[in-house]
């Protein structure tokens, strides 16, 4: 927990003093660019605490509850977690904190960085557009909401797929011994692209995106919400 | 910039507000250090000053800048960064979990086509959870990933706005506030 706290204002602190640094020391205009270079500093920093939640996340869906175990055969041999800190606790057991912290955390920190630089420098051409007038206030953040959450997702998904692939894979040991190989990133890849082409890196890309679109469409409406209530207290 | 970590996207709202009207950068810094604070004073000024500035900048970040008049008859001042964190938390912790299920199929799908080398078809992939799941199985792992948007340092700075604003608006006791926070403690339990 103080852990988290700790690279939560180290994230806050490097954002911030990027950006300063970065209106001081050079000539760059546009402050597209200037949010785009700081989101991929803190898209960096922020890896190192995504990697374990998405870990723990993708072997929470992952994971198949077949009632009928024959019939389901990739459950066979897979764990099954009941929550949260029961799959924490198996990892740490069975492969080690390193596992927990370090699994996936390249592919992590390579999928992290784009995606924030895609994402700022995506919304703020938009809300910079005419089309911004044209929608008027409500319409608009969810829109550009939802096409920058596309804009983030269809360029990042290839490595998304990679990640979610190499995370799912357990890297258990047995007498010191790991149990089963685990592929790397660029063997995942090289697996991926002779199994299914250049299609089979957008598998499940479907639902990322309607995702994308939902959660924005929410997470807009209740902040304009909350935003109306508060935006007359909103100190100068 | 500093609010645009964890809430990736809207939180980019408040922010292109923040780069573009104010560059005195030791201002922003003074305002995040204190970000609530209860003038005793009841600031008709601030209020002026507020709707002249979203008169100034009618963009879509200023929707209902000036139309609303609490602030006449209360004495509580916010910063824009920490309005935005505040009502991005609680924005992000609904959209992440009514999104989550989509997140579930899709992981759902990247990993069987690790495994099998094909596509898990969407119908079949639903299917399968709700028969053997129910709809627990789309939310598996929906509290950690709502926990991200959680972590102490916002958590602390949440509860402390929250709870002044209890205290200072009767208005929002039976308002959509109370209900998020009902919905975000009821994600924790």
């Amino acid at each position: 927990m103080i852990g988290q706290a700790l690279i939560k204002s180290i994230q806050f602190a490097v954002n911030e003093i990027t950006f300063l640094w970065l209106e001081k020391n050079t000539t760059i205009k546009s402050n597209l660019i200037k949010m785009a270079i700081a989101g991929t500093l803190a898209g960096l920093l922020s890896s190192f605490v995504v990697s374990p939640i998405e870990l723990v996340k993708i072997r929470m869906q992952s994971q198949n509850k077949a009632v009928d175990k024959k019939k389901d055969d990739d459950a066979s041999d897979a764990e099954v977690f009941n929550n949260e800190i029961d799959c924490v606790r198996w990892m740490v057991k069975n492969e080690g904190w390193k596992a927990l912290f370090c699994h996936g955390l390249w592919i992590t920190i390579i999928r992290e960085i784009p995606s924030f630089a895609f994402y700022f420098v995506a919304y703020g051409m938009l809300a910079k557009s005419p089309i911004a007038d044209i929608l008027g206030g409500h319409a608009a953040p969810l829109l550009f909401g939802a096409i920058a959450g596309w804009a983030m997702w269809i360029p990042t998904y290839p490595i998304d797929i990679v990640k979610t692939i190499e995370q799912a894979q357990t890297s258990e040991k047995v007498d010191g011994k790991k149990k089963k190989d685990v592929l790397n990133s660029r063997q995942i890849t090289a697996k991926l692209y002779r199994a299914g082409g250049l299609r089979g890196f957008f598998d499940g890309l479907e639902p990322k995106l309607a995702r994308a679109a939902v959660k924005h469409a929410v997470t807009f409406y209740v902040y304009e919400v909350l935003m109306g209530f508060l935006r007359p207290h909103i100190r100068n | 910039m500093k609010s645009c970590i964890s809430f990736v996207g809207l939180l980019a709202v408040g922010n292109c507000d923040n780069i573009s009207q104010r560059s005195p950068t030791h201002k922003r810094y003074r305002q995040f250090s204190n970000s609530v604070s209860i003038s005793k004073h009841t600031s008709s000024i601030i209020q002026a000053k507020s709707y002249r500035r979203s008169n100034q900048h009618p963009s879509i970040y200023n929707i209902r800048g000036g139309d609303t008049n609490i602030s006449s008859t209360t004495s509580l001042s916010v910063s824009a960064t920490m309005a935005s964190l505040f009502a991005g938390s609680i924005g992000g912790a609904i959209g992440v979990g009514i999104s989550y299920p989509f997140d579930t199929l899709s992981t759902k799908a990247q990993v069987s086509t690790g495994k099998e080398g094909q596509q898990l078809s969407l119908t079949k992939s639903i299917g399968r959870i709700w028969k053997n799941e129910g709809v627990r199985g789309f939310f598996e792992g929906v509290l950690v990933t709502v926990s991200r948007r959680y972590q102490p340092y916002t958590l602390i700075r949440m509860t402390y706005l929250f709870t002044h604003l209890m205290h200072l608006f009767p208005i929002y006791h039976n308002s959509y506030l109370t209900l998020f926070l009902l919905y975000t403690l009821s994600l924790y339990n």
